[in-house]
């Protein structure tokens, strides 16, 4: 099938002024389904939209296998692009929206008929063929959004935001659907999203991307275990790493005059932050014994049922805390403690040591 | 159901009386005006179609003898040259040449520069310049034809001129044969700007991401025109070729302007509301046929606005 590779790929808007890529790098290799993660407005549209052809790069190369597709028409390149708001023809009933891409490229009737009859089957749709777009429901304008991306069976299947317009339950049946139907047909798949949960369970690699340029490539564990810059940290885990900052004094961290914290790795650089999981610091009103504890005083609690998030203020800062249950209650002072093993440390260009 | 058992069954229904009334009084100073204005009009001229007229006083029942006058009259309907494709073919035929090469040339060029402008840097400016045409009064329209088209002096002529074209150099208003086309330019320039503007505005209401997904799907320029944006502008088209073809209907200032009340050499040019005015306010007054061939105007008109009123 295809693999896809980016090389130093730059796309600038406004004669330079706004950059909304900056030098990608990165490869999408045959039948695996990547995620370009990021917060909105951090270039990751514009990355697959330059993937489908809808914009040049400014700078750069872009090959699908070894062919060199940057140039050439999105027409020509077999990819098949699933829309954020699934973009479904509103003049044309359900079966015609997923025979357009086949009548265009001429397939005869008859095996348009039978290519639209399988991935109707495929996405369960089958009932809803005749109607116009907009009487069908969201998840089904999304499957047939789905439907017509698919059934010409492109070399790349690109998907922008899918399910961002979905509600929670529908998104949470479409996240598996998609694997499933990814699994099944094996199709080389970028897919688009600012919501790390859905790129966290379908990615079998993520692109994090911030401010247009590339700040981690990882399959979602090592995404978890090791986010490679406090940004990345900040970006993953809801809710995301606390990160005590400190001035790195013979082997000591100082958070502030009386809160220190041993290094949990050997660094030469003085400003460092301490990174820790929420999930992985444990709350108690009695001080611990370990050098590895924080005190701070309990801001809010909030019970959530499969947990409780206990809001902890230290020196100025708010750490959250994810604990299975807890007595604390807000106002109490309370001593944060942490495993040293639990403990990320990054330097002061935020980078994490290894 | 029969008519009076479904009127009755509407009536017996509990009919909210109070909210009858209050519709009904609302709706008076809309349907006063309407009456007053549209319906009485048209009523006082279908009844006084029907007599004879002295001036401005009505005379006699005569039937439908101004009618069968009106349509024997070659200043209406000159069948002879009709028949041979010779002008002047009357008001009533040459109305009709005026809609049929105007309305498709209108329409079409309106959404050709509407999607030429559509993505252009300035495209605000270019729109303002070709609807200007629009809100020019048709008689300064008329007279401007006048001016494009003089022999001497008109820039149309001197264009040709400056092309090597001599030969072609003539007064097009004054040519039976051609002149209505020369003014027919002229009208297609102001309603151009019109059918521009609400293309524009259908244009700009086409989500990009139906023509991207089009352009990914594999369709080409012209597929993606031809699949998705005229499907997509349609009840726009039908609004444009309906107002445009009422607008010609109506169309007097701009054929006035360039021929006077006469319509052009030997009427040449004339149109339907030329020969109302002709029949109602020069000598012979002849106020009967006045109204007959305004009703002619209506009865083309009224079906065309009436499917436009019922669109959804």
């Amino acid at each position: 099938m295809t693999r896809i590779s980016m090389r130093s790929v730059s796309k600038y808007f406004d004669g330079g002024d706004t950059v909304a890529n900056y030098k990608l790098d990165m490869e999408v290799d045959d039948g695996e389904f990547v995620v370009f993660l990021g917060p909105s407005g951090c270039g990751k549209t514009t990355a697959l939209r330059m993937i489908a052809g809808l914009e040049d790069p400014s700078e750069g190369e872009i090959y699908f296998d070894d062919d060199r597709v940057d140039g050439t028409p999105p027409a020509d390149r077999n990819v098949a692009m699933v829309f954020q708001n699934y973009a479904l023809y509103p003049h044309m009933t359900v079966r015609e929206n997923i025979e357009y891409p086949l009548k265009v490229r001429g397939v005869p009737p008859e095996e348009r008929d039978e290519r639209v009859a399988q991935v109707a089957e495929l996405l369960h749709i089958e009932d809803q063929m005749e109607s116009d777009p907009g009487e069908i429901s969201g998840g089904q304008r999304q499957r047939t959004s789905l439907a017509r991306a698919i059934v010409r069976e492109p070399s790349v299947f690109l998907l922008d935001e899918p399910l961002s317009n979905l509600d929670a339950k529908l998104r949470l049946e479409m996240r598996s659907e998609l694997k499933r139907i990814q699994n099944e047909l094996g199709i080389t798949t970028v897919y688009v999203t600012h919501n790390q949960e859905e790129a966290m369970s379908m990615g079998d690699k993520i692109v994090v991307l911030n401010d247009g340029t590339i700040r981690q490539v990882a399959d979602p564990e090592e995404l978890y275990a090791r986010p490679r810059t406090t940004w990345v940290a900040k970006f993953i885990g809801s809710p995301p790493m606390n990160l005590f900052e400190g001035e790195n004094r013979d082997g000591i961290v100082r958070l502030s005059e009386d809160n220190t914290l041993p290094l949990p790795t050997e660094t030469s650089s003085t400003t460092v932050s301490v990174g820790v999981r929420p999930e992985d610091i444990a709350v108690s009103t009695e001080p611990s014994d370990t050098d590895w504890t924080v005190p701070g005083t309990v801001k809010t609690v909030e019970p959530l049922g499969e947990y409780v998030l206990v809001n902890v203020e230290v020196g100025g800062s708010v750490v959250n805390v994810k604990v299975p249950k807890t007595d604390a209650a807000a106002g109490d002072h309370v001593h944060l403690t942490f495993d040293p093993t639990d403990a990320y440390l990054y330097d002061e260009d935020g980078e994490l040591v290894a | 159901m029969s008519v009076g058992s479904y009127l009755e069954d509407r009536l017996d229904r509990d009919v909210d009386r109070e909210k009858l009334t209050a519709i009904l009084v609302f709706m008076l100073p809309g349907l006063t005006l309407f009456a007053i204005f549209s319906v009485g009009p048209m009523l006082y001229s279908a009844v006084g179609s029907l007599f004879t007229w002295d001036g401005f006083t009505i005379g006699q029942f005569a039937g439908f003898e101004t009618w069968i006058a009106t349509f024997q009259d070659d200043a209406i309907i000159n069948w002879d040259n009709l028949l041979a494709f010779q002008y002047p073919m009357g008001a009533l035929p040459q109305n009709v040449i005026w809609m049929v090469v105007h309305v498709p040339l209108s329409t079409l060029i309106g959404l050709g520069l509407a999607l030429l402008f559509a993505d252009l840097r300035g495209r605000s400016i270019l729109r303002s310049m070709v609807f200007l045409a629009f809100t020019t009064p048709t008689v300064v329209i008329g007279l401007v034809l006048l001016f494009v088209y003089d022999p001497q002096a008109g820039i149309f002529n001197g264009l040709l001129r400056a092309i090597g074209l001599e030969s072609l150099v003539r007064n097009w208003v004054q040519q039976p044969q051609i002149a209505i086309y020369a003014l027919v330019a002229g009208g297609v320039w102001v309603q151009t700007g019109f059918s521009m503007l609400l293309y524009s505005s259908a244009l700009a209401g086409i989500d990009p991401a139906l023509l991207e997904s089009a352009r990914v799907d594999g369709a080409g320029r012209f597929r993606r025109f031809k699949d998705i944006i005229w499907p997509l502008v349609k009840p726009v088209t039908a609004v444009v070729v309906i107002m445009s073809m009422i607008w010609v209907i109506r169309i007097f200032a701009i054929v006035y302007a360039a021929g006077g009340p006469s319509g052009g050499p030997g009427g040449a040019f004339s149109v339907l509301g030329l020969e109302v005015y002709q029949a109602a306010f020069s000598v012979p007054i002849e106020y009967s046929k006045a109204m007959v061939v305004a009703l002619i105007e209506l009865v083309i008109a009224l079906p065309m606005a009436w499917y436009i009123a019922s669109m959804d």
